[in-house]
Formats: C-alpha cells, sequence, structure tokens
C-alpha cells in the first residue's frame, strides 16, 4: 500500500484550544543553510541485501523542506484519546518560590503511556504496518520509550521488542511488566542475544549498558530478521518531527490565556523531548519577529552539547548506523547510571546540534542531585511527579524564575514535563536516602571516546 | 518507445543518479549492474539508498511504495534497476535519462 505523507506549503494551519493539530511542524523549512540528507555511509553492512529499515514515506518526512506534513487520520484519531495534552500554570511552585515569572508546563505524563514518546511510537507503527512490517525492534533507556511502542505496536497489530538499557532494567523492574503487559518483549541491554552485546560483555561483564549499546543490538537484531525493523525513539528527523504536536498545542493553549513564553525549556536525551515543545516557538519567532528563547538542558553525566564536540558520528555504540554530524561525546561513551536513563545518549540530533552550533538554541547541564533537589521541590508545590529527565528542565526553570526574583522580571516560562515518574520512586527513595550525588562525566572518559572517534575517522 | 529502451533509459537514470549522490569516480558505463550495491566501491547503506530513490522519483516518472521498497531484495546495481523499472510511468521514462 502506498503511504504519501502530504506536506504543505500553504499558510500555518490554524489551531484551537481543544484540539489536535492536523499537521505535524518540519523546522528543516525553516533553517536556510541545513542539509537533511546530509551524512557519511555506515562503516559495514551485514545481511543478505540491503534492507531499508524505514519505510520510505517516514523518510520522505525526514527530509522534506516543507513546513508541514499532514497526521494521517488513523494516526490523529489515537492521539485524540489523550491530546490535546493539558497547559498548566505552575502557581503552586510561583508562589513557593516568591517569583514575579509565570510558569506554565506541558503535561505530555497524562498520555496513555506516561510520556511524550507515544506521539512518535503511534505515528511509526502506522507507518510501519503500512510498509508490511511485522515487528519492531528498538532500544530503550528509562523504558518510556519502549513502553509507548508497545502500546503503538498493539494499536497497529506489531509485535514489539525492545532493547532496555539493563542498569535502567535493574533500576525500573516495573517497566519490563509495564512493556510486557502490553505485548511487547524485553532483552537487558547487553546481552548474549545479539553479536554485539556478546562482544560488549566479553569486554566488560559488569557493563551498565547505555542506549548506544542498546542501539546496536536492536540494529543487529533487526537487519538479521526478515519481517522486523529498527525503529528509534530519538534523534532522528522524523521523530523530531511527530513530537511537534507539544509545541503547537501549546501555543494555541498560550494564546488562548492571552500569554507567550519568554523561555521554552526541554530536557535533551537525543532531542525529541526538546523539540517537540521548542520548534513550533522557533517559527513563531521566525514569522512574528518576537523572540522566544530555547534552552536544551542535559545532565553532566552526559553532556554533549556542552562538553561535546561537533563531528561526524555514528548513532551507536558499535558504530553500524551510518554517520551523521552531531554534538558527540564518542559513540564508545558510557555514561554513569544515572536514573535519568532516556539523556543517557552520546549524541544530540542533527537538526538540534545545528541548531545549537548556529547558536539559534541554548543549553545547560546538571548534576543528578541538584535535579532531584529541583523535582522534590516540584513536587511539594504542584503534586506531580516528575520523571528524572523532566526533572532537569525543572532544576532550570527553578534557576531561572529565582533570578527573576531577584532581578524583578516577570517574565514568562514554559517547559515540557515530558512523563510522570510514578515508575521512578526508587529513584527518590534512593534521593531520600541520600545516596545520589551529581555524578558528572569524568573528563578522561569524555577523552577516550572522543579520540577513539577522531582514530576511526582515519581508518575510514 | 521500445521497451528494451525504457530500461535501457531507465537503467541510465539509476546508475546516475548512484554516481551523482555517492560522488563516484566512474561512468555509467563503468557501473556494471552486477556490481554489489555494499561493495567498496559503492559502499550503498540503507539510508543513502533511500535518498536515492527519492532523488529518482524526482528525476523519472517513478513512484515506489512504502511495501515494495521494504521488501525489495537489493544485492547489487541490477536489482535496483528492477525495482525502479517495475515502477515507472511506462512511456515517460525516457524523457527522464536526458536530463
Amino acid at each position: 500500500m502506498t503511504v504519501q505523507p502530504e506536506t504543505s506549503t500553504e499558510a500555518d494551519p490554524e489551531l484551537r484550544p481543544g484540539e489536535v493539530p492536523s499537521h505535524w511542524y518540519n523546522v528543516i523549512a525553516d533553517l536556510v543553510g541545513y542539509v537533511p540528507e546530509e551524512r557519511a555511509p555506515a562503516r559495514q553492512h551485514s545481511g543478505p541485501a540491503l534492507r531499508p529499515q524505514l519505510p520510505l514515506s517516514i523518510y520522505r518526512q525526514s527530509v522534506s523542506r516543507e513546513p508541514f506534513v499532514a497526521i494521517p487520520a488513523e494516526v490523529r484519531a489515537q492521539y485524540e484519546r489523550w491530546r490535546p495534552t493539558p497547559l498548566i500554570r505552575a502557581r503552586g511552585l510561583e508562589q513557593q518560590l516568591r517569583t514575579p515569572a509565570r510558569i506554565y508546563y506541558k503535561y505530555e505524563g497524562a498520555s496513555l503511556s506516561g510520556s511524550h514518546k507515544l506521539n512518535t511510537a503511534v505515528a511509526q507503527a502506522y507507518y510501519y504496518k503500512q510498509a508490511g512490517v511485522e515487528e519492531l525492534v528498538t532500544a530503550t533507556g528509562a523504558g518510556q520509550w519502549g513502553t509507548a511502542l508497545s502500546m503503538a505496536c498493539t494499536m497497529f497489530g506489531l509485535k514489539c521488542t525492545a532493547f532496555m538499557v539493563r542498569c535502567s532494567h535493574d533500576q525500573k523492574p516495573q517497566r519490563r511488566r509495564l512493556v510486557e503487559l502490553n505485548g511487547g518483549r524485553v532483552i537487558p541491554s547487553p546481552s548474549t542475544a545479539t553479536k554485539a552485546g556478546a562482544a560488549i560483555l566479553a569486554a566488560d561483564p559488569d557493563c551498565p549498558g547505555s542506549l548506544s549499546i542498546a542501539s546496536s543490538e536492536a540494529h543487529e537484531y533487526a537487519t538479521e530478521s526478515e519481517n522486523a525493523r529498527y525503529c528509534a525513539g530519538s534523534g532522528d528527523n522524523h521523530v523530531l518531527l511527530h513530537q511537534t504536536v507539544i509545541g503547537q498545542e501549546a501555543l494555541a493553549q498560550l494564546r488562548d490565556v492571552g500569554d507567550h513564553p519568554d523561555v521554552v525549556v526541554g530536557a535533551l536525551g537525543a532531542g525529541s523531548n526538546f523539540a517537540g515543545i521548542a520548534m513550533p516557538f522557533f517559527r513563531h519567532s521566525k514569522l512574528t519577529g518576537r523572540a522566544t528563547e530555547l534552552v536544551a538542558v542535559e545532565p553532566k553525566a552526559c553532556p554533549k552539547l556542552t562538553r561535546g564536540i561537533y563531528t561526524w558520528d555514528h548513532h551507536d555504540a558499535l558504530g553500524n548506523t551510518p554517520m551523521s554530524k552531531m554534538y558527540t561525546l564518542g559513540h564508545t561513551f558510557v555514561p554513569s547510571a544515572i536514573h535519568a536513563g532516556g539523556l543517557r545518549y552520546h549524541g544530540a540530533a542533527p537538526v538540534v546540534s545545528w541548531m545549537y552550533h548556529e547558536r539559534l538554541i541554548s543549553a545547560v547541564a546538571y548534576g543528578q542531585k541538584s535535579v532531584f533537589d529541583a523535582a522534590a521541590e516540584f513536587v511539594r508545590a504542584e503534586q506531580v511527579i516528575p520523571a528524572p529527565e523532566s526533572a532537569h528542565a525543572i532544576r532550570y526553570v527553578i534557576d531561572r524564575a529565582v533570578e527573576a526574583r531577584e532581578t524583578g522580571t516577570p517574565e514568562t516560562i514554559l517547559f515540557n514535563l515530558s512523563g510522570h515518574g510514578l515508575l521512578d520512586l526508587s529513584a527518590y527513595e534512593q534521593w531520600a536516602d541520600g545516596l545520589l550525588d551529581d555524578d558528572p562525566a569524568a573528563e578522561a572518559d569524555i577523552v577516550r571516546a572522543q579520540a577513539e572517534l577522531s582514530a576511526r575517522a582515519v581508518e575510514r | 518507445m521500445e521497451p528494451d529502451s525504457e530500461t535501457d533509459s531507465v537503467a541510465t537514470s539509476v546508475k546516475q543518479v548512484i554516481i551523482s549522490v555517492l560522488d563516484l569516480p566512474m561512468d555509467v558505463a563503468e557501473l556494471g549492474d552486477d556490481l554489489s550495491l555494499y561493495s567498496n566501491s559503492i559502499g550503498l547503506d540503507s539510508l543513502t539508498l533511500l535518498h536515492i530513490i527519492t532523488k529518482l522519483e524526482e528525476r523519472i516518472p517513478c513512484k515506489i511504495d512504502d511495501q515494495a521498497m521494504m521488501f525489495a531484495q537489493l544485492v547489487d546495481v541490477g536489482s535496483l534497476v528492477r525495482l525502479v523499472s517495475t515502477h515507472v510511468d511506462a512511456g515517460t521514462a525516457a524523457r527522464g535519462a536526458e536530463k
């Protein structure tokens, strides 16, 4: 069956409060100088024949220069089960901080899976189903993506296998059960189920795993299966595209209450959480001339924007995927086992990296303990328990709101509360017991991984 | 147009696009049908393959659907030519090769 994404160069689709967007917003259309097709080929190819892992329809979306891509009716019908998600003014936090700033959060924890990940999971499962694929294979960190994909696969009659980063798998055992309840299969990574995982375990039997390693395993599993395909939960252009329903809704909801953000904040693992809320505001600034600051917040344990280098790198630990130009710590970098498993990825999305390089967005990094301090402060004020990933954005928002108090600036702050933390209570328990520290990446580990990347570049 | 000449023109287009996208130091005559798509001289990966398909769709009147693309058995240059040939809008392919 042919599924051709419909694109539009006409005026921006108008979105009224209470409506689900009819289109995804493609920021590439507004980035003069960015080349979406640019990449270096994979280092090696395995398997009997060259088989795409991505449906052609999704690829067309990922390289499109049109500003809008129509959301298929089947996908929109699923979105309408939980979207639009609430935009909530954090009055309790404002009062607690005694700040003149107005703080809003977009609560993606209200989705069926409890995080923003379902926005792209549903879209991808739809397109893969149309392409005749029977099983989706993926890598998941904290398990939010694995949960979302297993749900989406069930919606469209697909099987789902998730390689889950081992340290997150052990930290959050309920995640496995949740994925399995939704018909998915979970394999802790690194595993002996693939050659990639077995090699890593042979070198380090206690390896905690990483998203890059799990990606290598999922990719290998998919390329060796006739009817299975690898799909990604963040980083790729199409994933960022699908997440823009968040920012489009927020823009309309804020307009409805007569407000507009001076700053938009999102946590950054590879980029879809941040891009989902930020990119529609980038377009708004471009069209209206009204500046909105866009801030990505990353963990000090995996600081790809603030301490990485802008160069060509692979998307997986073994270097089997094509290279993209990105801010990276090196694909062999293994972050410490922080609880924000969704942020433990070595590189930033190519689009986000390009925008950072062009100084269109900014970035900050925080340590794990300070992030949980902020999360606990937020819970006391708002009675919403954020996922550790979302808590990174909250750390920045609190610091910014305190600064607004000290300077007397009545600015408007919007952030993406990308998921709830109800399956992360063991992490909160460790924080309460004083067992968490800031755990920044060691300079020697970054230098080693980047040196390996340089050495590999010379080999090519 | 005769079927053989149509096939030849599609083959020429496919090879021209492969050479252009991958910036290969060879001409169409040197790119044989039996050359492996992932040989050292071509070094194709699955994303670049999709890029080549979208470039071909801009150049000649063909539209490949998701399922045909996803399950095509692509081993060598000839198999890619055959895939495109079966999705070409007959009678208008030759114009593409002249572009």
